[in-house]
């Protein structure tokens, strides 16, 4: 189900001393497969942009196409009808945990799309270890499970629905190691399987670099540079002005660069730049750099 | 967006701007708004409402609130109070009667309508003015400005300190909470949560889904300020000092004294002519 934002405006407060201008003319096209990485300093209109994907707020100007939903400035959204087609995953999973169990708390999505109740009791438990839970959690109380555990109960409530498009806010803060990793693989799967639609909003661009093949980057409520993952990373000198830090790899492959090693262009993983420094090595004989 | 703010909830919201009466002090502010309530409250004659009325246009016009603004935070309160004035235009017993209903149950009486007419335009002031209150004056000057005027209480023992901190604590966070409010209604409808349609047991349960995370919220923002105020070492009013010192200047003795000539010239008006 493609996306397609078309010359996008939105203000808060409008006509009041408050106004703040968070959306200046925002065209995006997203089509089906893609992994999209949305990243921009604090303020710069990625959270604006993502609820705007999923019809939870409408332009004051300009269209929003989701699959065949048009959203203009005076369209009726109804929330079931968004949320069949748009997940949207907060960056706090307190200001939506509610429920004495995990299994209430993950049917909420499905109750409200209106499904019978064998559907949703299948559907949860077949959602659980797709984002790396086990069904002893069915019972416990989501309160009490860890920030990595909550956050994962939450994904596996929006996931639970099928949406053909995610859309994640900042899912991998204050996680460990291996809360990221199974979220990502959660995330991953969950994407490649049906050709689905997933955008990230991020600060962490050494994760985005791992999977995102495209990236958006945002500037003062206006796109500023668009494209794959490797061409948006190493334009240091923009995205300094965006307030935005290349991946770790590929700062490091920068440093070296500047000192005068032949390295190529587009590394942004440690992966690749650890190759990379390897096939240098071995055309230098492997006598060390 | 933590700059957001709820555009439909605006009574009671302050206005940043740098006008005369913004410039007072709060106890100024508080002193005339209650000398101008007391003088609304013993009008009773158009000509009264005429000369209270003046005042408070000149005052607002000094505030420099848009008038929109000002319409918009009272535009409820003029509702019910026009609905009041009309049921008492109806319920009104008067002797020149004007209409009567067939039965004579209802009658619309002069003596009724001019009385309706009293407490529309009474009604008006009373919200209106304190309006301005609110809007020129930011929460916490507000809460240090009461604070300042119950000092004499203390003698009493009375914790005055202690109730003006929780007085700018909730100020403090009313626009927190409807921050958090707006995301998680954002967040529960992104699960396909809808508020405004469906049965009643449907909107039930959105209802809760939003309440419950908004009040374990709350109580844990309560209890982190607790120990972030603890960890300060805060243990009340005594010896505290302030950040911002109130100073009574002459503007305020001027303003204290206008809001008193009007108050006694209501009374001069009301009792002796």
């Amino acid at each position: 189900m493609p996306l397609k934002l078309d010359k996008v405006f939105y203000t808060y407060s409008p006509s009041t001393p408050w106004a703040v201008d968070a959306l200046n003319d925002v065209s995006l096209n997203i089509t089906d497969g893609e992994c999209v990485g949305l990243v921009g300093h604090t303020g710069s209109g990625k959270s604006t942009v993502a609820q705007i994907m999923c019809g939870l707020i409408k332009p004051d100007s300009g269209t929003v196409l989701i699959g065949d939903k048009l959203i203009e400035t005076k369209t009726k959204l109804k929330a079931k009808e968004m949320a069949r087609r748009v997940g949207m995953v907060f960056q706090y999973p307190e200001h939506q945990i509610f429920g004495e169990t995990v299994e209430e708390e993950i049917s909420f999505g499905p109750k409200n799309l209106g499904w019978n109740e064998a559907k949703i009791q299948k559907a949860v438990k077949e959602i659980l270890p797709e984002v790396g839970l086990d069904a002893s959690f069915l019972k416990r109380s989501p309160a009490l499970l860890s920030g990595g555990e909550k956050r994962k109960v939450v994904l596996a409530g929006v996931l639970i629905m099928e949406p053909p498009i995610l859309i994640l806010d900042e899912p991998f803060v204050g996680l460990d190691k291996s809360g990221r990793e199974d979220i990502l693989a959660a995330l991953l799967k969950w994407q490649q399987e049906k050709d689905r639609i997933l955008v990230c909003i991020s600060h962490d661009m050494d994760q985005l670099a791992l999977f995102t093949k495209r990236i958006i980057v945002m500037k003062k409520g206006s796109v500023m540079l668009d494209g794959p993952a490797e061409e948006v990373f190493t334009k240091t000198q923009a995205l300094a002005e965006a307030g935005v830090e290349p991946p770790m790899a590929t700062r490091l492959i920068n440093e070296l660069k500047a000192c005068g090693y032949d390295l190529p262009q587009g590394i942004i993983d440690p992966q690749a730049a650890a190759e990379a420094i390897l096939v240098y090595k071995r055309k230098r004989g492997g006598k060390g750099v | 967006m933590s700059k957001k703010r709820n555009a439909s909830l605006r009574l009671g919201q302050y206005y940043p701007s740098d006008s005369f009466i913004h410039s007072l002090d709060p106890r100024t502010k508080l002193t005339g708004i209650l000398l101008y309530i007391i003088a609304v409250l013993f009008a009773n004659s158009f000509t009264m409402f005429a000369v209270l009325y003046a005042f408070s246009i000149i005052v607002i016009g000094l505030s420099r609130v848009p008038v929109s603004m000002m319409l918009r935070s009272i535009r409820f309160i003029i509702i019910l109070s026009v609905i009041t004035g009309v049921l008492n235009a109806f319920f009104f017993m008067g002797e020149t009667v004007l209409w009567s209903s067939p039965g004579g149950l209802f009658q619309i009486t002069a003596e009724g309508l001019y009385q309706a007419g009293i407490i529309i335009l009474r009604l008006i002031a009373l919200v209106g003015f304190a309006s301005v209150l609110t809007l020129t004056t930011s929460p916490i000057s507000l809460t240090d400005g009461l604070e300042k005027m119950l000092d004499p209480l203390k003698r009493f023992h009375c914790p005055v300190h202690e109730f003006a901190m929780m007085m700018s604590i909730s100020l403090r966070f009313i626009p927190i909470l409807m921050d958090e409010t707006d995301k998680i209604i954002k967040a529960q409808t992104a699960r396909g949560a809808d508020f405004k349609n469906g049965s009643l047991s449907d909107r039930l349960r959105c209802i809760v889904a939003m309440i419950i995370p908004l009040f374990i919220s709350a109580l844990k923002r309560a209890e982190d300020l607790a120990v972030a105020m603890e960890a300060r070492g805060y243990q009340g009013g005594e010896g505290r000092t302030r950040l911002k010192e109130l100073h009574w200047r002459g503007r305020d003795t001027v303003s204290v004294g206008i809001s008193l000539a009007i108050l006694l010239s209501m009374l001069f008006m009301r009792y002796y002519r």
